[in-house]
């Protein structure tokens, strides 16, 4: 087993890391740049490294840079969770090459499943429906635009190299394919350094269900079951649950059969997520193998009792997978939200800012990843996810419940956050009959504005925000004054001390 | 002491709002509605609030422009400003549009020249934040007037980059 891991991240999945790693008796090694000096990751971890300017490309995609603060702390392995270099084959050949540990399948696999063309190819051949498109990366725009029209429209351009939206576009109408082509390859080349495109047909309303698959290149390939993902907005996802509803044993034996085929073609190694399209009809189709610990990995820990990161820990350190397929049986149903620095009456506009106050549910079923704390600045230049919240329970309706009660406890100011969004989702009777589709959000939440004040709210708000009150005003009470106005006697024990 | 005349702006919301009292005994016209209500900081950004005969708890935070309140789970976030300048007066007359850029980021691209012709909807620069990019489009028909900033330049949300006369 390893003796310390540096975990090349930051935010709640490098807390995540960190998390699984003390529980494991492994030390840990955080790095962060200039912009999160004050980040809950780098405190949280054993040691922590600077590595450089807030630009991404100086510091958290910078592999040199990375590998030199694992050499520098001896750590001997490297977890990357997710987004970053997580599925960067270089930086997983450059680990190995400098003696490190990849917590993730190997460079040549990773290089394979990250080229989605080769990826679809390879579906294909074992047996494994694909979406009708296009998949050579390499062809120019004259020639996509050619394949474009014998796909036909509506289409997806999706970034080769990609994933989690980024370079990706919905194509409606042919008059639309220039300016998408130009803004695609420019949104792939900046998050992948590569302008790769491949087109897909779209799928009419589709659900996005994916399959989590454990492999411990020893011949045991294992799917954990599905994961319902399809609450999205803009190619991201907001809501994940599992299991996925309406999905019955046969169906979710069939997913899990074709996503331990797929992983097998690939030689699959460590933790992987195969995620497909499932149509109206039922029928699925292959869509990409994410070779990564996902975001909303939470929701399956949570009904299968596994814990991922240990199990990808685990299989990178050579052990074998001593669980069997008829042993993992989903219990109860786990549901996740995304809380994202971002305002929804803005069109979703990043919300960058510093978190003033913050109290997070802590409520029996409830778990919440989280990357923030008080006085925290969320800076302009990553991903604008804040934490998770997780809620489990017997079935889809308690589980509900238990979410609504968690978002509604969820205290974040300072930043605009898409908590209001995620209760009005929450409380949409769609939502609760699970009529769910990748439209869903468009369809049901269009235009939606935060919830208008009452007048009882409207006058709080401006006796709470009177420029009037001085500092010591608002500290108020705290100094030892209960609401009655009785002093409160732990308060008067100055100089003293409990032995 | 005379009921002070604020507006707070829920988002697109604006409420205007006579506010008198004391914070021990506030009387607030919200509207036709009048509510009375006391407020008590009890430390830490939390705040008992009695109104209507029970008692709630509130919590704010405020950057000094933008308040943030919760209560009643669920989230708030507004500004205030005096009711005498509630009327924004614009610029330059009716037809004049600051096109600002709606959060910090960067400019990645720039789809409009000085005195180019647009119409509604019409793209006109991309702002990159959180690496998301997002087109500004153009909020009236018109010319555009002045073009501020430059592919590359770094902006704060709300700095104006894109000047769009009407026609």
């Amino acid at each position: 087993m390893f003796s310390k891991i540096l975990i090349a991240n930051r935010g709640e999945i490098a807390v995540r890391v960190i998390r699984a790693c003390r529980e494991m008796g492994i030390r840990t090694v955080a790095v962060y740049s200039e912009a999160d000096q004050a980040s809950p990751h780098m405190w949280l971890a054993d040691e922590a490294v600077p590595i450089g300017p807030p630009e991404a490309s100086r510091s958290y995609l910078d592999i040199p840079r990375l590998i030199d603060a694992a050499r520098r702390t001896g750590a001997d392995a490297v977890h990357p969770g997710y987004g970053f270099l997580a599925e960067n084959a270089a930086f997983a050949s450059a680990c190995r090459e400098a003696g490190l540990t990849f917590i993730g399948p190997p460079a040549e696999i990773i290089a394979a499943l990250g080229d989605k063309a080769r990826a679809r190819r390879m579906a294909a051949a074992s047996g494994v429906r694909v979406v009708p498109g296009f998949d050579d990366p390499m062809a120019d725009d004259a020639r996509l635009r050619q394949e474009a029209f014998k796909v036909g429209f509506p289409l997806l351009l999706k970034a080769a190299a990609g994933a989690g939206g980024r370079g990706l576009r919905l194509v409606e109408h042919p008059k639309d394919l220039d300016h998408a082509l130009a803004s695609a390859r420019r949104e792939a080349k900046a998050a992948f350094g590569d302008d790769g495109l491949i087109i897909e047909r779209l799928i009419d309303r589709p659900r996005h269900i994916e399959v989590q698959v454990l492999a411990d290149g020893q011949d045991t390939v294992l799917h954990l079951g599905e994961r319902e993902c399809s609450l999205q907005r803009r190619h991201q996802k907001v809501i994940e649950e599992a299991p996925a509803p309406g999905v019955d044993a046969w169906l979710r034996a069939e997913l899990g059969e074709a996503a331990v085929r797929v992983a097998r073609a690939a030689g699959y190694v460590n933790a992987g997520t195969v995620e497909f399209l499932v149509d109206p009809e039922r029928r699925f189709y292959f869509l990409e193998v994410n070779t990564r610990l996902q975001v909303e990995h939470p929701v399956t820990e949570m009904v299968t009792g596994l814990d991922l990161v240990a199990a990808q820990i685990r299989i990178a350190a050579g052990g074998p997978l001593v669980l069997r397929q008829q042993e993992i049986q989903p219990r109860g149903w786990a549901i996740e939200c995304r809380v994202y620095a971002e305002d929804p009456e803005a069109g979703f506009a990043p919300s960058p800012g510093t978190v003033l106050h913050l109290v997070e549910p802590h409520l029996p079923g409830v778990r919440i990843d989280s990357g923030i704390v008080t006085g925290q600045h969320i800076p302009i230049h990553y991903d604008p996810i804040l934490s998770k919240i997780i809620a489990w329970d017997s079935d889809r309706t308690l589980a509900l419940w238990r979410m609504r009660q968690a978002l509604r406890a969820y205290v974040v100011l300072g930043v605009r956050t898409n908590l209001p969004y995620l209760r009005a989702v929450l409380d949409l009777p769609a939502f609760a009959e699970g009529e769910l589709s990748t439209d869903f959000l468009s369809r049901h939440m269009p235009d939606w504005r935060s919830p208008v004040p009452t007048p009882e709210t409207c006058a709080l708000g401006a006796l709470l925000s009177d420029p009037a009150w001085s500092d010591a005003a608002r500290r108020g009470t705290a100094a030892g004054m209960t609401r009655s106005g009785a002093v409160d006697p732990w308060d008067r024990l100055r100089g003293w001390r409990l032995a | 002491m005379s009921p002070q005349r604020i507006v707070l702006a829920f988002g697109s919301h604006a409420v205007p709002l006579e506010v008198a009292g004391s914070l021990e005994h506030a009387t607030v016209r919200v509207g036709e509605t009048t509510v009375t209500l006391s407020v008590e900081a009890m430390g830490d950004g939390t705040y008992a609030v009695m109104s209507n005969g029970r008692r709630q708890l509130a919590r704010f935070a405020s950057d000094g422009s933008t308040h943030y309140m919760h209560i009643d789970g669920e989230t708030y976030v507004f500004q205030r400003r005096a009711a005498e300048d509630a009327q924004p007066v614009p610029a330059t007359g009716a037809g004049y549009h600051d096109v600002r850029a709606p959060m910090p980021g960067v400019i990645t691209q720039v789809f409009v020249w000085g005195g180019q012709p647009v119409r509604t909807g019409d793209p006109l620069y991309v702002v990159e934040a959180m690496k998301l990019e997002t087109v500004i489009r153009a909020p009236a028909e018109g010319t555009v007037r002045r073009v501020r900033r430059a592919p590359g330049d770094r902006v704060d949300g709300g700095d104006i980059v894109v000047e769009v006369e009407g026609p």
